[in-house]
């Protein structure tokens, strides 16, 4: 009752988010963000609006493998490039679905691997938390102590996780910058970092936010966010989506020799 | 590179956790989760058993384990191994020393149980005929196309129970537990096995995986983890692993693992393996498996399929070789 009365008297809003906070099931105090989540929406065909469309390449495809309407998941709408990376941008763009690292099963990054089509799992127990996901099979540890520089460079990063009150904070660095950032060319450079927040709304759905900081290809730091949701069928469970045997034929097409009589 | 040298840096003071550990054995206690399951979690790589045959030496019989003989006859070995990588440091020559991890003096004289004198069991003819059909480079100088190779070169996976066998680099399994599930972590190719405990029902048997698809639950302080639903596409061994067969072992869809992870100390486990697929092999065969807690073991992102240049390579040069064999005939 103090609480709601608190709320009246100060911003409704904010007190309202602290109150269905206080309500999320929890684990070791914090809240507990175990489950498979996923998003909807169209973020990984493309983080800005864009209209529905055909992909000429794709023809025979027809309305099976076109792109949906989507609007914005990034805050303010556009990402601030700098004009030169605006162009590669589009450069990978024209080049698409080649220029895309997903064509060919690769390593999903950060954020990207959030918001790809798949489920992911979330395991949070007593010490590291632990994210798999269905596509590819990736994975990564999201360290809650000994946060150190990542040793080296690699597709997912390092990421050093931490709590400001109710929401997980995880800081990614150390990326080898080859992963993009959806199908529509958005991509990032070696200095990224990635700062994610995850916030348990309620049992069924995170606020995910993650602010991207890359001096070399953007003007200003930049965020996307959307809400995760949580996979509540009875039997739900994390598939594989292995897809490099769906990528061999793409990458060794023109190593096929006909068969010999 | 790292690798190796993280590896160096970090054997003596592992050494010094095992005698610890073995020293507080009669003190220790399962401990627990806070949500009260045996807790497993750590870093478990089982580079020490790169050593170790997966199949026994027929001279040894039922015996699985070395004498103290045995095991010091072989450490001219081990340590020539070992030292391969500060060899090729001096030398200013980087080769195999920097890729093959530091291991230790084998204990048993084979990974596998059962059969009690450590062979794989028979194959029935249909698992030869499909053993015969698979890819590998190990048994073949021609390769035309990624139907000649296995999943591991192909980087799909090092299927099961391999993927669960000591390899020459990359051993890192981590195991991590929240409320219903146990996650067997495997560095190589950064696959996570997902283990649900209790309630949710088998995978639908039209659902084929790669990995399978696993279902735990605890047998006192062991978790058992029963494995089916695989897809038959992956062999159930890999040259890699010491003392494996040279042609590939088929499975089958009908494979069915049955894991144990018992913990025996601080920083001890015993890994089981029973693998039993009636379509490819005559009998269920068993490994076991000493593990060591190693929380300062590094897992690095394998990212293997991204820079695989190993199917074009040997696709192109099997060709040119046979090119200029064929040009010196005429």
């Amino acid at each position: 009752m103090r609480t709601v009365s608190l709320c009246l008297a100060a911003l409704f809003l904010l007190c309202a988010l602290d109150v269905a906070a206080a309500d999320v099931p929890r684990i070791g105090g914090k809240p507990n963000l175990n489950g498979i989540w996923q998003t909807m929406g169209t973020a990984n065909w493309n983080l800005e609006a864009h209209s529905a469309q055909k992909i000429d390449s794709q023809w025979q495809l027809g309305a099976l493998f076109s792109i949906p309407a989507g609007t914005s998941v990034v805050v303010g709408g556009k990402i601030p490039y700098k004009p030169e990376a605006l162009k590669k941008r589009d450069e990978f763009r024209a080049q698409w679905p080649k220029s895309d690292p997903e064509t060919l099963c690769y390593l999903p990054g950060i954020p990207r691997a959030t918001y790809m089509p798949y489920p992911f799992q979330i395991f949070q127990g007593d010490r590291d938390i632990l994210m798999v996901y269905s596509y590819a099979t990736a994975n990564r540890t999201i360290f809650m102590k000994n946060h150190q520089p990542p040793p080296v460079d690699s597709w997912m990063g390092r990421s050093d996780g931490h709590w400001e009150g109710d929401t997980l904070v995880v800081e990614t660095t150390g990326f080898n910058a080859r992963a993009h950032l959806d199908r529509a060319g958005n991509f990032f450079g070696p200095s990224l970092k990635v700062v994610e927040r995850f916030t348990l709304e309620n049992p069924n759905v995170i606020r995910y936010e993650a602010t991207l900081t890359d001096p070399g290809t953007y003007t200003a730091p930049w965020t996307i966010r959307m809400p995760l949701y949580k996979h509540v069928e009875a039997d739900a469970q994390v598939l594989e989506y292995k897809c490099v045997p769906f990528a061999e034929e793409l990458l060794y097409k023109d190593l096929e020799r006909p068969a010999k009589p | 590179m790292n690798l190796t040298r993280k590896t160096l840096a970090t054997s003596t003071v592992v050494t010094g956790l095992i005698l610890s550990g073995t020293a507080m054995g009669a003190d220790w206690k399962q401990p627990r989760t806070p949500w009260g399951d045996p807790d497993l979690q750590g870093t478990w790589p089982i580079s020490h058993l790169m050593a170790t045959p997966l199949q026994r030496d027929e001279k040894y019989g039922t015996r699985q384990q070395f004498t103290a003989e045995e095991i010091a006859q072989q450490k001219k070995a081990v340590d020539a191994q070992n030292s391969r990588y500060k060899q090729e440091d001096s030398s200013n020559h980087i080769g195999i020393g920097h890729w093959v991890e530091d291991t230790e003096l084998p204990t048993q004289t084979s990974l596998i149980v059962d059969p009690p004198n450590g062979p794989l069991p028979p194959q029935t003819p249909v698992g030869k005929e499909m053993s015969s059909k698979m890819g590998s480079d190990w048994n073949r100088t021609v390769f035309e196309s990624v139907a000649d190779f296995g999943t591991w070169n192909r980087c799909i996976t090092r299927g099961l129970p391999e993927g669960m066998f000591p390899n020459p680099y990359n051993n890192g399994i981590q195991i991590v537990q929240a409320p219903g599930y146990v996650v067997i972590n495997l560095e190589m190719i950064h696959e996570a096995r997902i283990v649900p405990l209790g309630k949710l029902p088998p995978l639908d048997s039209e659902v084929k995986q790669w990995q399978g698809s696993s279902r735990g639950h605890w047998e006192g302080n062991t978790l058992v983890v029963e494995t089916t639903n695989f897809n038959g596409l992956t062999s159930m061994t890999d040259v890699p692993t010491r003392g494996s067969p040279t042609d590939p072992t088929a499975s089958s869809t009908q494979m069915k693992l049955v894991e144990r992870f018992e913990r025996t100390g601080k920083d001890t486990m015993t890994y089981t393996v029973t693998i039993n697929d009636p379509v490819t092999q005559t009998a269920p065969w068993t490994v076991r498996m000493p593990w060591k807690r190693d929380d300062n073991y590094a897992i690095y992102e394998y990212a293997c399929h991204e820079d695989n240049e190993a199917v074009r390579n040997y696709i192109t040069s099997s060709r040119a070789k046979r090119a200029a064999e064929a040009a010196a005939r005429k």
